[in-house]
């Protein structure tokens, strides 16, 4: 089943001289419960690709549907409730919220909604994401790599259907990367999550059931 | 060379700065023009009310001077003009009088020495024409009594024929006709109707300087402000004989005072608000560019470059927002202000010019700079030696306090709570400012209350009606009010009690009395005016008073009242019930009052034996009670001795005719105007008797009652306004500084709606915090407050409604202005947001 479909995804920025082509006609289809590794040089498009599906941008043109959603249909309102029910994001720039603990961070996206947290869940979670004992530190106090796992435990927590991640393993070391990695895709296999997960290590790619290579926002086979 | 280039580079670079942060620095423009202009305008009413009070005698008197000593003799006025610190002393005489036969007003006619009329007169009028008077037969006019006469158009030499009197007591000049000849003409401030006339008539009139009333000697100070010590030193340096007195303003200096004591206040806070607004808005402009800041350093500004190129920014805001704050200062100190006045005074003619001086203007724009110093100075310092790195993490993003970690639920609240804690510099200073405006309402909600009119006539009047036979003075057996009248006024709907209050002239027993009252007419004699030959000529007629005699006027006549329970009861509760009603009633004796500063105290105990006009035999009463801090309930007292108060019974029973000089009456509800006019009606055919109501003076004190609310509403309207723009800002940019934070917030799915709930619970804390803090400060000043300054002595108020109200507004406006900040700064593309 198809969960997460682009057509003809344009994202243009500028004009005239200075028009930028960060996407340039993406068609891209993912099945529900896919693991996707999104590849390509630096600035060829993918971060912005990943912020159409997730609704975080709209498009020039083109349409983007997930979940069931035809995301250019949604108001703003819609929009974020559509990202806290449905999607799970983790940023290349963490984005977490200084006033708020590790815990509450993680937990925030859920409460929003008005759920109950999952508390086993969470727990389990930072535990094998080695943050079992850094629940309660604020994200100034944590090192990159613990933010960016912080990062990833928010985006697993409220258990979304689509798992969008802009190189999730960016800022860590292979062991500690291999470890995350292997959360995602258990996440992922358990609740029969969709992954779609940015990232320049070739080896962290291979792990993934699907590459799309993007290259001047086109995508290359 | 280098250093020249160098500075191109850095006023190009702050210029591109400028222009990139325009809506900052719009509003960097406007704050510091709001300072400017409130500043000009605070400091120009300062002075125009310091006018108003030093120069109040140009208005009252049309003349200018700071004291006058009446009945001057020729040596004090030399000593006068000798002593310290007086600038000049001149002499007017007021010598005479034109007849009024048609109603018209008399003009007066003044003589005034040269000093006088060079450095009092002269100065004090609008406009004047002419020379002084020379020849008897001169005169100079004002514009106002020659237009009293018909004259429109006058012209120095024409003639105006005048019927006047001489002012002097020994004088035969009375309904003279004499053919005056114009020398002049002048406008007063104010309408005085006041000629001047030649030194030969005044002296023809007869008229001394040294006649009561007639003579004064008007002192210009060098000090206007002076003190009540100052008038003292003044009074032994001339020499005052007998009971005279300069006549000077007590208060002026204290007045003074708390006036200067306002405008700092006023120039305080505006200059902490000015301060805080400017810190505000640059402080959102440093954090926008603060990674800037962080690469120039890196790759090599010094710190004196980076100041200048912070400095540089900051100029341009300061020249245009001065320069507009001040022109519209002008405009609505030298427009708006006088023409607000002049219509709130309603008084014509009045001198209320707002004063002026270009003075002002620099004093403004140093205070103003003052507060952009203020506000940029501790940035500026540290943005300027920020290290590149510091930059990175300039926001302020720890979460305070030591708060329970481990929360399983965050609330809106709990998170609104720990933003506006996240800068306790700007939660303090927001806050304090919230509070004051709180404090500064309710102390003025109060203060309205207890000068409202309704307050002041409850508590000056103790009934609602009164009925008075007005002819009881002139004719004492005269039965105006009837006990039937009593009846029917009782029986009237809205009237709860009639008291009923009996009133009789007696005639003291000089003999008997004389020691016991000496201090009665004492009192009397001590006054400006009065003189001991006038004592003593008074005594000797009550001396030789022979029994019998009822002649008016006498000397040593009293009065004797009778009153009812319902009377009593009033007159007890005004004693705070230190009177002993039952033996009261049984007729054990009689309540004393005192006059002016003697206390009926020394009455007590004493037996005052009187006789009662139209009986021959002589009674007597004890007084037993003193009616110190009671009112008398009496309308016609003789004024020097005692008023003696008796039970209805007892008063009876010593005067065979008792007459009722009035009745009072209570209604129902105070101010019920349909129970007036019932009341009217019932004495529709009683020419002899004369109603007064409380309502009538509510009209005439509910003036007073509006300037005071314009006044405190203005001062109020300030402060809010002053609050408001500091509140808005210091959300603005909280929201400013966070806005990558709640894009952050929408990315994870925080809807917008969700985002105004937080926003405006974030207020709604401000306002609860701030709002419970003043309550519990501003409820007891309000109490002290009110009791320093309670003239009229009317009950302490809290009115619950317009605080009610007040506070209602305040969340409203405390928990929407977030919400409409946030809709206004947080738009844009989350993304881009996200970027930022
Ligand atoms: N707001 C913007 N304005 C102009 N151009 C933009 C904007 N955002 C992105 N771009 C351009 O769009 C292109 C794609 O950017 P994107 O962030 O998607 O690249 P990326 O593949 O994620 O690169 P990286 O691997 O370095 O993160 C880039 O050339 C970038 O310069
Ligand atoms: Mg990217």
């Amino acid at each position: 089943m198809e969960i997460l479909s682009a057509r003809k995804l344009k994202k243009y920025y500028g004009e005239g001289d200075s028009l930028v082509k960060a996407l340039d006609g993406v068609d891209l289809s993912v099945e529900q419960g896919e693991f996707v590794a999104v590849v390509g040089s630096s600035g060829s498009g993918k971060s912005t690709l990943l912020h159409m599906l997730g609704g975080l941008d709209v498009p020039t043109s083109g349409s983007v549907c997930a979940a069931g959603h035809e995301l250019s249909k949604l108001s703003e309102n819609e929009l974020a409730i559509f990202r806290r029910r449905k999607i799970g994001f983790v940023f290349q720039d963490y984005n977490l919220l200084p006033l708020l603990n590790v815990y509450e961070n993680i937990v925030l996206p859920t409460q929003l909604d008005g759920r109950k947290t999952d508390r086993a869940f969470v727990e389990e979670l930072l535990k094998r994401l080695g943050l079992a004992d850094r629940q309660e530190a604020l994200p100034n106090c944590l090192s990159g790599g613990q933010q960016q796992r912080v990062a990833i435990a928010r985006a697993l927590a409220a258990k979304p259907a689509i798992l969008l991640a802009d190189e999730p393993t960016g800022n860590l070391d292979t062991r500690t990367s291999q470890e995350v990695l292997g959360v995602l895709k258990a996440a992922g296999e358990c609740y029969s999550q969709t992954i779609v997960m940015i990232t320049h290590n070739p080896e962290i790619a291979q792990l993934a059931g699907r590459i799309i290579r993007i290259e001047d926002g086109k995508i290359c086979a | 060379m280098m250093k020249i280039r160098n500075k191109k580079i850095l006023r190009m670079l702050a210029g591109k700065a400028y222009r990139k942060n325009l809506r900052q620095n719009l509003m960097m423009i406007f704050s510091i023009a709001m300072t400017a202009f409130l500043i000009t305008v605070v400091f120009s009413l300062g002075i125009s009310y310091y006018k108003t009070v030093t120069e109040r005698n140009l208005a009252s008197e049309g003349m200018k001077y700071d004291v006058s000593l009446p009945e001057p003799t020729d040596e004090q006025i030399q000593k006068a003009r000798e002593a310290d610190g007086v600038k000049c002393a001149g002499l007017a005489v007021k010598c005479a009088v034109t007849d009024s036969d048609d109603g018209k007003d008399r003009i007066r006619f003044w003589w005034a020495d040269e000093i006088c009329w060079e450095k009092q007169c002269r100065p004090a009028f609008v406009m004047w024409e002419g020379t002084y008077p020379e020849k008897e037969n001169e005169i100079m006019l004002s514009t106002q009594a020659l237009s009293e006469l018909g004259i429109e158009q006058p012209e120095t030499g024409m003639g105006i024929p005048l019927i006047w009197s001489s002012l002097s007591e020994d004088s035969d000049l009375n309904n003279c006709e004499t053919v005056f000849y114009l020398t002049g003409w002048f406008e007063e401030y104010g309408s005085h109707n006041s000629g001047y006339i030649s030194k030969e008539f005044y002296e023809r009139t007869g008229v001394k300087q040294t006649d009561t009333t007639n003579g004064v000697l008007y002192i210009s100070l060098e000090n206007p402000l002076y003190s009540s010590a100052y008038i003292k030193k003044l009074g032994n340096q001339i020499g005052l004989i007998g009971n005279q007195v300069i006549y000077s303003d007590a208060l002026l200096f204290v007045k003074f005072v708390r006036l200067a004591a306002g405008i700092l206040f006023l120039t305080v806070m505006t200059l902490v608000s000015g301060a805080l607004f400017v810190y505000n808005i640059f402080y959102i402009s440093v954090a926008r560019e603060i990674r800037h800041y962080g690469q120039y350093k890196t790759i090599g500004m010094t710190v004196s470059q980076m100041k200048k190129y912070l400095l540089w920014q900051i100029f341009w805001n300061v020249l245009p927002g001065i320069l507009g704050g001040l022109s519209l200062g002008c405009v609505v100190a030298l427009w708006a202000v006088p023409y607000m006045l002049g219509a709130l005074s309603g008084e014509a003619g009045m001198r209320q010019v707002v004063a002026f001086h270009p003075i002002l203007l620099v004093l403004a724009s140093v205070v103003t700079l003052l507060a952009v110093w203020g506000g940029c100075r501790q940035l500026l310092e540290k943005t300027a030696r920020l290290t590149p790195v510091e930059a990175v993490r300039f926001n302020e993003s720890v979460r305070p306090g030591k708060e329970k970690r481990r929360t399983k639920e965050i609330g809106m609240f709990q998170m609104a709570r720990w933003n506006i804690f996240r800068s306790r510099k700007r939660f303090m200073v927001s806050a304090a400012s919230l509070c004051m405006v709180i404090v500064v309402f309710l102390v003025v909600s109060v203060i309205l209350q207890q000068n409202s009119a309704k307050a002041i006539l409850n508590k000056q009047y103790q009934y609602d009606a009164r009925v008075l036979n007005s002819k009881l003075r002139d004719d004492q057996e005269h039965a105006g009010i009837t006990e039937e009248l009593a009846e029917q006024i009782s029986g009237l709907d809205g009237v709860k009690t009639v008291r009923k209050v009996y009133s009789q002239e007696v005639q003291y027993d000089y003999a008997d009395t004389y020691e016991i009252m000496k201090d009665y007419m004492r009192a009397v004699y001590e006054l400006p005016l009065m003189s001991e030959s006038q004592l003593e000529e008074n005594l000797k007629v009550w001396k030789n008073r022979l029994p019998g005699d009822e002649t008016y006027p006498g000397q040593g006549q009293g009065r004797l009242v009778g009153i009812d329970e319902a009377e009593f009861d009033v007159l007890n509760k005004q004693g705070n019930g230190n009177l002993d009603k039952e033996a009261f009633f049984r007729g054990e004796g009689a309540i004393a009052f005192g006059f002016l500063s003697v206390s009926a105290e020394s009455l007590v105990g004493k037996k005052l034996n009187f006789q009662v006009y139209g009986q021959p035999q002589e009674s007597s009463v004890t007084v037993k009670w003193s009616g110190d801090g009671i009112e008398t309930p009496v309308y016609f007292t003789n004024d020097v001795m005692p008023d003696i108060i008796v039970c209805e019974e007892l008063f009876r029973e010593l005067v065979t005719v008792p007459i009722l000089e009035l009745l009072d009456i209570d209604y129902e509800e105070a101010f019920d105007t349909t129970t007036d006019q019932a009341i009217a009606k019932v004495l529709e055919n009683h020419d002899d008797l004369k109603l007064s109501t409380k309502t009538e003076d509510y009209d005439l004190l509910y003036g007073n009652e509006l300037r005071l609310r314009v006044i405190g509403g203005s001062l109020c309207a300030v402060l809010v306004v002053l609050t408001f723009l500091n509140y808005g800002n210091m959300m603005a940019v909280s929201i400013q500084s966070r806005r990558r934070e709640l894009a952050a917030m929408q990315s994870i799915g925080m809807t917008r709606s969700q985002q105004k709930i937080m926003m405006a619970a974030e207020g709604f804390h401000y306002a609860l915090i701030a709002g419970g803090i003043s309550l519990a400060a501003g409820l007891p000043l309000s109490y002290l407050i009110s009791a320093a300054v309670n003239t009229y002595h009317t009950p302490y108020q809290f009115l619950i409604l317009p605080n009610l109200l007040f506070f209602a507004v305040l969340f409203a406006f405390c928990s929407l202005i977030p919400v409409v900040l946030y809709q206004f700064l947080q738009r844009g593309r989350l993304i881009e947001l996200l970027k930022e």
